[in-house]
């Protein structure tokens, strides 16, 4: 295999256009119960054109009274994304993550855009909670947002 | 030979670090005191922020206790934020990102030091486990910092 020469041409390497997030800072419950979801962070974002975003979303939580999964989703604009579960006990704090690139394909389009992470119990019965005031040695949320151009 | 035309939007990317994990290393100690996972420098410029991403998988030596395995992330000696792993025998993973400082603030240009860290909940007789010597297809301790030029 041969490499042509001459300099590095950057247009074919991934380019971050700017980091967007946005942390806990407040002991947060929920009652809302699936299919309604309530908001943990929100993300505002201005993109150019032909970029996309890539997001990562964290949050490390428990609940009280009972054991019970805990729906998480990320939305853009309204619109969910990717949901993904965990089985978030009493006493014992669970740790869940989602990475991923929105569009897979194409871009995101040019504007204003709102990137929400939120959470649903599967249940009633019991109370999920992200006390980053309280237990700040187990429990966050955050969501980062990066406006990229990929090829 | 015809060049590509650079027409990309500038680069915010400043720079990576990164550390993994490739020995042994296991826990006793109880909060407030914490041993180190992993740690790693970054000289910044000024004006910019870090990406920080960090991931661990993690067990105890025996028993489930209704107890709880607190990961820290330090910045230059300062807590910023913390997640959980679940006190038992099986492997558990927990991750997170984060931005830090918050916007407006940045970082100062210098030598910053990025500290990954754990310890016990609660006094114990469980020892917490990193084998991502002897047993990296379980074990893994992961600590990725970004960088990065954002409004």
């Amino acid at each position: 295999m041969t490499f042509p020469s001459g300099p590095i041409v950057t247009d074919q390497f991934p380019k971050l256009v700017q980091t967007r997030s946005a942390r806990l800072a407040v002991d947060l419950t929920s009652t809302a119960t699936f299919p309604v979801f309530s908001l943990i962070l929100s993300v505002p974002i201005t993109t150019r054109e032909g970029t996309r975003l890539q997001v990562y979303a964290s949050i490390d939580c428990n609940c009280f009274v009972l054991p019970i999964p805990i729906i998480f989703r990320v939305l853009l604009d309204g619109t969910p994304l990717q949901n993904w579960t965990s089985n978030v006990s009493i006493v014992i704090n669970e740790s869940s993550r989602m990475v991923l690139e929105e569009p897979v394909v194409g871009a995101v389009g040019a504007g204003a855009h709102t990137v929400d992470f939120e959470w649903s119990r599967f249940s009633a019965g019991s109370v999920p909670t992200c006390s980053p005031v309280t237990f700040p040695d187990f429990h966050n949320a955050n969501l980062v947002v990066q406006e990229v151009v990929s090829p | 030979m015809t060049l590509p035309v650079l027409n990309g939007p500038p680069p915010k990317l400043i720079q990576t670090q990164y550390a993994r994990l490739a020995v042994n290393v296991t826990t006793t100690v109880v909060l407030p005191l914490f041993t180190t996972l992993l740690s790693l420098t970054i000289q910044t410029r000024g004006g910019t922020r870090l990406i920080i991403h960090c991931e661990a998988a993690l067990n105890t030596s025996f028993g489930v206790a209704l107890d709880s395995i607190s990961q820290a992330l330090r910045l230059d000696g300062v807590f910023l934020q913390a997640m959980v792993s679940t006190l038992t025998p099986q492997i558990e993973t927990a991750a997170m990102t984060l931005e830090e400082p918050l916007p407006p603030a940045v970082l100062a240009a210098g030598v910053h030091t990025v500290l990954f860290s754990f310890a016990k909940f609660a006094a114990s007789p469980a020892v917490v486990n990193c084998f991502a010597g002897t047993l990296p297809q379980g074990f893994s301790a992961n600590l990725l910092v970004h960088e990065v030029v954002s409004p």
